[in-house]
């Protein structure tokens, strides 16, 4: 055979092969297995525990009838995660609201606001479980080690601490998302207002804020949900400062160590656990959905207008003090506790042997890796075709699919990793620890890959894939040289945003497998045995690890804005 | 009275001037254009005006007799159409309406009835309980006036206001606005690169150019006889011819253009015998004829006939190697032998730019 006709053959064989994938009977087998290992993979075990504790309700009844003490654990838990969330959320749009602003509205100098960027997106670098140390040594009482310089030493109740702690997690999302949307309203709406006699926070409270409020509720849901379900730094923080207090999380991973301690097997903990897991899924839906109705009902006057006191706040000094508090807070309570680990390390180098056990570090570092890389190639096979899917047709399914999609997001981390360990448990068909806690980040992580897609194909006009059919492209080739190099950087971007939320993650691993140590349980590990400058190291490993991934994925795959949530 | 005068106004972004030391006034009861190419500076101007944002330093604004350097937008005492809808779209069109008198401290009634009275100028009325996205992008503009109106303020800045809009609503538009500035008295500043748009509903036509106030003229003045060769060009269209001075006869001289072929064009006492002359005239002023008139013709070939609505525009290649449009009320053989001549009434000539006639007439 010459070459030519090889060549012809491999092009007629790719004809018949692009005619058979794009047919309609293939693409509805397709879409119909997507969707099936969707709810198979991913969505049957999430909520596989609320059907289990059904099943269960009488023997957790009778568990807290003769254990009365579980059950106050349990209260103790959710006061803390709840009063927690609600006053690390309220807080972050205190002082986030200003700081969007001043990022969006201030006129900042290009230079300026990249770096205000990068300072307010830096902490995001850091695992929680790293975060959870350096806010336990700058802000609270570490016992048995010589602490470093400027360190405060004035907390020591759990609530201020934990309050603390959730900054640092969460004012970096949320300060972004209000951004992002602030960004998308039209700057000459309130320029308008200001012709016509408003002053600027007139015009701002009665134009930009009402048109705002969707953009509230989302960041509100971002921090609520990002500090419910913390357990790697909630555990560093506690464990450092030698606080003893349950939340939620911390709560749910100790009695799953509980369980699974192979001396004495406590199988009569699963019920009840199984009933905390579920009040925390309830709790997390009960106040996602009460900030969504919160900023759907509250109803801004756009009426009224406070003269005096409106003028005096659009006062040039009023500004400036708005601006400096918010700047204040993004350093004191966000960036210092967030990177005051530097200042131990000296310290730490000089007053501890460095006796670290290097088998357990690489192959903790392996293990994350190995995770987050497999969970997001599952996230990127099943989620990349969903998103299109939920995108591009249009009908009931895809509606329903679209909200089913966020279900793992809402749920709390390590609330879904037990579900996950229960659930593959029941079938009993495999019992490998890796594969549980690929299948929980896998599941924690699937909203990332399809919302990005959807946002991806969203911005993307109809119109480009309208004309690649009038030229005669059939479905597959459609996808395969229009919207996938198109789409191509919304799917990096989620590759990115679901391979270091897998590569941070304690408390989904904890709560899926016992003895599986990654990078972030190692870490968790070394801080509850004292070995903080261990932990430092290996937070730092850790940290140059995931960088370098991401650094692979950009320079191999190209670089764009990474899309914001 | 709020007459305007700007003085020294500069404003420089990094490496580029947008202003330079721009000078203007107006009078009480104006309605002035300011027209001129994109990035001539003429948003830059009246973003300055309004305080979107603030000029150099030494720069001067006042507006009815007061300093408005550093005063905030909401202080300087003028109402605002943009270019994009800025309705509130969240509020009804009444709410849009009523905004700018709830934020002066009247009665419910007194808001009521100002706001009945700038929608019922609109003719928008019986829209006002309607949402800004449930109306034509007309009707959403003429609220947009409707609300500047209720403002009550006497100076009006209108910055493209109808540009986004079909050709058809945007003629009906723009009289409208013009009527209701001067039956309310208003001074109006009007930016617009739509030249028609401009010349149809000035008083006084301010042509920027490059950060400069290139000319202020009347419409009719700006249009029939500008003071260059850039304003020339760029409003309207206008045929150039290079040559230079024969001779001086009273009240008209002869130009010499190429292939030693001589015209006679009104006399301009500026320029002397012997220099070098652009010589401009615009298609509707070219005569057509099929003899030739001794002296005053110039023969030439018929190369293009195009359809322009009302009239025909044609294109000949004249035995001086130029080509001349002109307009002619029907259409012309291809390759037809032709005799030019020009209204000398509305021929200009200009002394020669020095840097060239491309350089002069760029719209950079």
């Amino acid at each position: 055979m010459t070459f030519k006709q090889r060549k012809i053959n491999a092009s007629l064989f790719l004809d018949y092969f692009s005619a058979f994938s794009s047919s309609r009977l293939l693409s509805k087998i397709f879409y119909f297995f997507v969707l099936a290992f969707f709810l198979f993979l991913i969505l049957t075990p999430t909520v596989y525990v609320i059907f289990y504790l059904f099943g269960q309700s009488e023997v957790v009844i009778a568990y807290f009838q003769t254990q009365p003490e579980a059950f106050n654990m349990i209260q103790e838990a959710l006061f803390y995660s709840v009063s927690v969330a609600v006053i690390v959320s309220i807080v972050d749009l205190i002082f986030g609201i200003p700081l969007a602003w001043l990022l969006v509205r201030g006129m900042l100098s290009g230079r300026i606001k990249t770096i205000l960027n990068i300072l307010i997106e830096l902490p995001l670098a850091v695992p929680t479980a790293g975060l959870g140390l350096s806010v336990a040594l700058f802000w609270g009482v570490v016992p048995g080690i010589s602490s470093p310089p400027f360190s405060l030493r004035i907390i020591t109740s759990a609530l201020p601490i934990l309050v603390l702690f959730h900054f640092t997690t969460t004012f970096p999302y949320v300060v972004r998302s209000l951004a992002a949307i602030l960004e998308e309203i039209d700057v000459y709406l309130e320029i308008a207002g200001r012709t016509c006699g408003a002053s600027s926070f007139t015009a701002a409270r009665t134009i930009t804020f009402p048109l705002f409020r969707s953009g509230v509720a989302t960041s509100l849901i971002l921090s609520l949900a990002k500090s419910l379900s913390d357990t790697g730094g909630v555990m560093s923080v506690l464990s450092a400062t030698q606080i003893s207090v349950w939340t939620g999380t911390v709560l749910i991973g100790t009695w799953k160590h509980e369980i699974d301690i192979p001396a004495r097997v406590n199988l009569d903990l699963i019920p009840p656990l199984a009933f905390l897991c579920v009040a925390m899924i309830f709790i997390a839906l009960i106040l996602m959905s009460t900030s969504r109705l919160i900023a759907k009902r509250v109803k801004i006057p756009i009426k009224k207008v406070w003269y005096e006191t409106e003028r005096k706040l659009s006062e040039k000094r009023s500004i400036t003090t708005r601006n400096t508090l918010a700047i204040v807070f993004l350093g004191l309570f966000v960036l210092i506790p967030s990177f005051f680990l530097i200042l131990y390390i000296p310290i730490g180098f000089t007053s501890s042997s460095l006796q670290v056990d290097w088998f357990r570090f690489f192959g903790s570092i392996a293990n994350s890796l190995i995770v987050s890389i497999v969970a997001t190639t599952i996230n990127v096979l099943l989620g990349v075709p969903l998103g299109i899917f939920i995108s591009r047709k249009k009908n009931r399914i895809s509606n329903f699919f679209n909200v089913l999609v966020d279900i793992p997001y809402v749920v709390p981390s390590s609330a879904l990793g037990f579900s996950v360990g229960l659930f593959w448990n029941a079938q009993q068909l495999i019992s490998n620890q890796l594969f549980f806690v690929i299948m929980a980040h896998s599941a924690m992580t699937f909203p990332f890959i399809v919302r990005n897609v959807i946002g991806g194909l969203e911005d993307l006009d109809l119109y480009y894939e309208e004309t690649a059919r009038t030229l005669g492209a059939r479905n597959f080739q459609i996808f395969y040289l229009i919207t996938l190099p198109i789409i191509k950087f919304s799917i990096i971007a989620g590759i990115i945003m679901s391979f270091t939320r897998s590569v941070g993650e304690t408390g989904a691993t904890l709560a899926v497998a016992t003895g599986f140590e990654t990078a972030p349980v190692f870490i968790v590990n070394l801080i509850n045995e004292h070995q903080f400058f261990n932990a430092s190291l290996a937070i730092i490993a850790l940290i140059v690890c995931t960088s370098l991934v991401i650094l692979v994925l950009r320079t191999t795959f190209g670089q764009k804005k990474v899309r914001r949530v | 009275m709020p007459n305007i005068q700007i003085k020294n106004l500069s404003k420089t972004f990094g490496y580029i001037k947008a202003l330079r030391n721009v000078k203007l006034e107006i009078s009480d009861g104006e309605y002035v254009g300011i027209l001129g190419p994109s990035g001539c500076g003429k948003t830059t101007l009246i973003n300055c005006i309004t305080g979107i944002i603030e000029p150099d330093e030494g720069s001067e604004i006042r507006i009815d007799n007061k300093n408005v350097i550093g005063l905030p937008i909401e202080d300087r005492g003028f109402a605002m159409v943009f270019q994009s809808v800025t309705l509130f779209p969240h509020m009804t069109i009444q709410e849009n309406v009523e905004y700018p008198t709830r934020m002066m401290d009247k009665t419910e009634q007194e808001v009521q009835i100002q706001s009945d009275t700038a929608l019922k100028l609109v003719n928008l009325l019986a829209e006002k309980k309607l949402y800004p996205r449930e109306l034509s992008s007309g009707a959403q503009q003429a609220a947009a006036v409707a609300r500047a109106i209720a403002k009550e303020s006497k100076l009006l800045i209108l910055d493209e206001p109808i540009s986004a809009l079909d050709a058809k609503v945007r003629t009906e538009l723009r009289y409208q606005i013009r009527g209701l500035v001067k039956k309310l008295g208003l001074t109006a500043i009007h930016i617009t690169h739509d030249q028609q748009e401009c010349l149809s509903i000035s008083d006084r036509v301010v042509l920027m150019k490059n950060g400069n106030i290139h000319e202020i003229n009347t419409p009719n003045n700006l249009y029939q006889f500008p003071k260059s060769l850039f304003t020339l060009n760029f409003v309207g269209e206008t045929n150039f011819f290079e040559g230079y001075i024969l001779q001086k006869k009273e009240k008209s001289m002869v130009v010499r253009l190429r292939h030693n072929i001589r015209i006679l064009v009104p006399d301009e006492s500026s320029l002397k015998v012997g220099e070098s002359v652009v010589l401009a005239i615009r298609p509707e002023n070219v005569r057509i004829a099929s003899r030739e008139t001794k002296g005053t013709s110039i023969q030439g070939k018929v190369i293009e006939s195009r359809f322009a609505g009302s009239f025909y525009r044609i294109a000949i290649r004249l035995s001086t190697d130029d080509t001349v449009l002109a307009d002619y009320e029907g259409p012309l053989h291809l390759d037809k032998v032709v005799y030019v001549s020009f209204d000398p009434n509305r021929t200009q000539a200009f002394s020669i730019p020095k840097d060239g006639l491309m350089e002069e007439i760029s719209l950079e």
